[in-house]
């Protein structure tokens, strides 16, 4: 028996708001996903893009510094190095109206193209890390309960199911909240710091905002979808194996849909593989013009796929008490 | 007294099998175990009292809350130790009882202190810093306990305890078990098998069969022969001394060279007992009281069950 035990005693201190139990659950996962090693590498790797989009974004501004005399033919051929090919009727529309501009006025109007086009490129390559951090963080944060029947442990807690999917939720978010909307905020303070003035956030204070959003609008629903592949099995590797498939198989999809059948309907081929998916709303959310949009459509086919997540994760985290 | 809970016609269905068939329940402060074969509804009445399932019918109220519409607060003042090996993957012995202390409200540090504290009085020592998938089933067990006691709850459901435990930390178990209620006078309710631990530390007993509530009484009473009688082992002539009680109008019966058994209950034959032994001039080694044997009260109980069935 240690020589400190001073046997049971009553605790009558003050207690905490019950509203933040969610933040207990999110701190577990966030602690115990962190100690995977190819967590820490993947984490570490998705910001090399960040690093190499603000080397270009330098380049960029020493460029404009020079004051060429740069023509919008000029800065549409450098822009379509970056942006996805989709997008560049649309941008040269934009620059066509600044023919014939003031200096001073094409920098204000190609300045902001150019930067979300930059965090367009960088939020479609931080996608592909979102898929792998993901993959590593969220097919056992459901799956390992049910699997250690944790549920009664919780449970038997003031804490409802709803503060436990936050929490859940939570642990998911703030991976991907580090590795990707928090590098396109940097990314932005880097472009503002490198800017001739600071007059430059009047006509670009806007866009943190649609970055975040447009973060929100890929985190929430890919969240949610691999928290959903996790609450069905109780084999972790299930779930890695099913979050990763839907990736794989909505490539496949699409290349063999785009090559076989030409007449494909574009829309069709962007709800298919989510990458796309995510690309168009992002690009929308941005302020990208793209020749063909169905924002609409996507935006509810997002939505609704989160709320089925949503209530399928209900269901299977109520199931082992109702049992 | 007063019920700490109190149910009322209590019915729970899933789907067509109905798991508990109006409840009528009060359980008073103090042990009450919780008995019942498998299958009995002990688990579901368990979450009934939690709040984790809601009833199809009856009203139910814990420390005074109803468990329909207050299960929060209910489980803030109730301590759970859940019968299946569960446990809180990828953490630590010390980790999981901070986070169960967090979780009923408990400040970040002072739920690390507390954890420590409870851990002491439980009986875990340095694999406290271990991962929980690493400790046997017995340290399991007493983490499980620790986690259920970390927030000073003011119930106690303690769902097998002692199963899977050596006969020493059986011991250490029930002895803090008994602890926490006669020195900190917390309500325990115990569900068992083991109806020795039931004898050791229990006052009230409840048997639940087939959904229904089959006996619910102080344990004392429960365990009352219904045809009392005191055995006596006495040093001397026993003969003797069963005429003396004969004459004194006491049915008696001779077991033995010095056992005697003597119709009626302890208290209101064992003055004549005594003043007979007197008369006799015969010593009396030991007096005990007769009692039916838990084990037959729970089979009896279960028994009229399935006979009321079939």
């Amino acid at each position: 028996m240690p020589i400190h035990n001073l046997g049971y005693r009553e605790w009558d201190g003050e207690r905490e708001s019950g509203s933040s139990r969610w933040t207990v659950v999110a701190g577990i996962g966030i602690r115990r996903a962190w100690q995977s090693m190819w967590l820490r590498r993947i984490a570490f790797v998705v910001w090399a893009p960040p690093l190499l989009y603000a080397v270009l974004i330098f380049v960029f501004e020493q460029f404009l510094g020079n004051e060429s005399g740069m023509q919008p033919r000029d800065f549409a051929r450098m822009l379509g190095l970056l942006l996805p090919a989709e997008a560049m009727p649309g941008v040269m529309l934009v620059l066509q109206n600044v023919d014939s501009a003031t200096a001073q006025e094409l920098l204000s109007t190609v300045r902001p193209v150019f930067w979300k086009a930059v965090i367009l490129q960088l939020q479609r390559s931080q996608c592909i890390g979102l898929v792998f951090v993901v993959g590593l963080v969220a097919p056992s944060l459901i799956s390992q309960d049910v699997r250690s029947r944790a549920f009664l442990l919780y449970f038997s807690r003031p804490l409802t199911r709803l503060q436990y999917i936050m929490g859940k939720f939570a642990t998911v978010a703030a991976f991907l909240l580090v590795t990707t909307t928090l590098p396109q905020l940097l990314l932005y303070l880097f472009a503002v710091l490198l800017s001739p003035d600071i007059s430059v956030i009047a006509y670009t204070w806007d866009l943190p905002l649609r970055a975040v959003l447009a973060s929100v609008t890929m985190i929430i629903p890919t969240s949610l979808l691999a928290l959903m592949l996790s609450s069905l099995t109780v084999e972790t590797r299930f779930a890695t194996f099913g979050w990763f498939a839907i990736w794989i198989f909505g490539l496949a999809a699409y290349v063999v849909m785009e090559r076989l059948s030409g007449d494909t309907s574009e829309l069709i081929l962007h709800l298919s593989f989510l990458y796309l998916l995510f690309g168009d709303l992002s690009a929308k959310i941005l302020g990208i013009p793209l020749l063909t949009s169905h924002f609409e459509i996507e935006l509810a086919f997002v939505v609704a796929m989160s709320v089925i997540c949503f209530a399928v994760i209900f269901h299977r985290v109520s199931a082992p008490l109702r049992a | 007294m007063h019920s700490i809970i109190h149910l009322q016609n209590i019915t729970k269905d899933y789907g067509r099998f109905r798991a508990l068939s109006d409840v009528n329940l009060d359980v008073f402060a103090g042990v009450t175990g919780l008995l019942g074969p498998n299958g009995a509804g002990k688990s579901t009445l368990i979450k009934v009292l939690l709040g984790l399932v809601r009833t199809t019918s009856g009203k139910g109220l814990v420390l005074g809350q109803d468990v329909s519409r207050q299960a929060g607060n209910i489980r803030a003042r109730v301590g759970y130790m859940p019968e299946d090996d569960c446990y809180m993957h990828g953490l630590s012995g010390i980790e999981s009882v901070q986070v169960a202390a967090r979780l009923s409200c408990l400040p970040k540090t002072e739920g690390l202190r507390r954890g420590h504290e409870i851990l002491d009085f439980c009986g875990v020592g340095q694999e406290r810093y271990r991962n929980v998938e690493t400790y046997s089933t017995g340290m399991r067990q007493k983490l499980r306990f620790a986690m259920s006691i970390v927030h000073d709850p003011e119930l106690l459901i303690l769902d097998e305890p002692t199963s899977g435990l050596d006969p020493e930390e059986r011991d250490a178990m029930l002895n803090r078990i008994r602890i926490l209620s006669q020195k900190f006078g917390k309500s325990i309710i115990l569900c068992t098998h083991i109806l020795p631990d039931v004898k050791v530390v229990c006052e009230h007993v409840a048997i639940l069969a087939a959904g229904r509530v089959r006996l619910a009484a102080p344990l004392a009473d429960v365990l009352r022969s219904p045809d009392p009688y005191i055995t006596v082992q006495v040093q001397g002539a026993a003969e003797q001394f069963a005429g003396q009680l004969t004459s004194l109008g006491l049915n008696v019966a001779v077991k033995g060279i010095s056992h005697i058994e003597v119709a009626g209950a302890a208290d209101a034959v064992s003055r004549m007992v005594w003043s007979a032994a007197a008369k006799a001039n015969v010593g009396i080694q030991n007096l005990t009281p007769s009692q039916s044997s838990l084990e037959e009260v729970f089979l009896k109980a279960v028994r009229e069950d399935r006979n009321a069935n079939s």
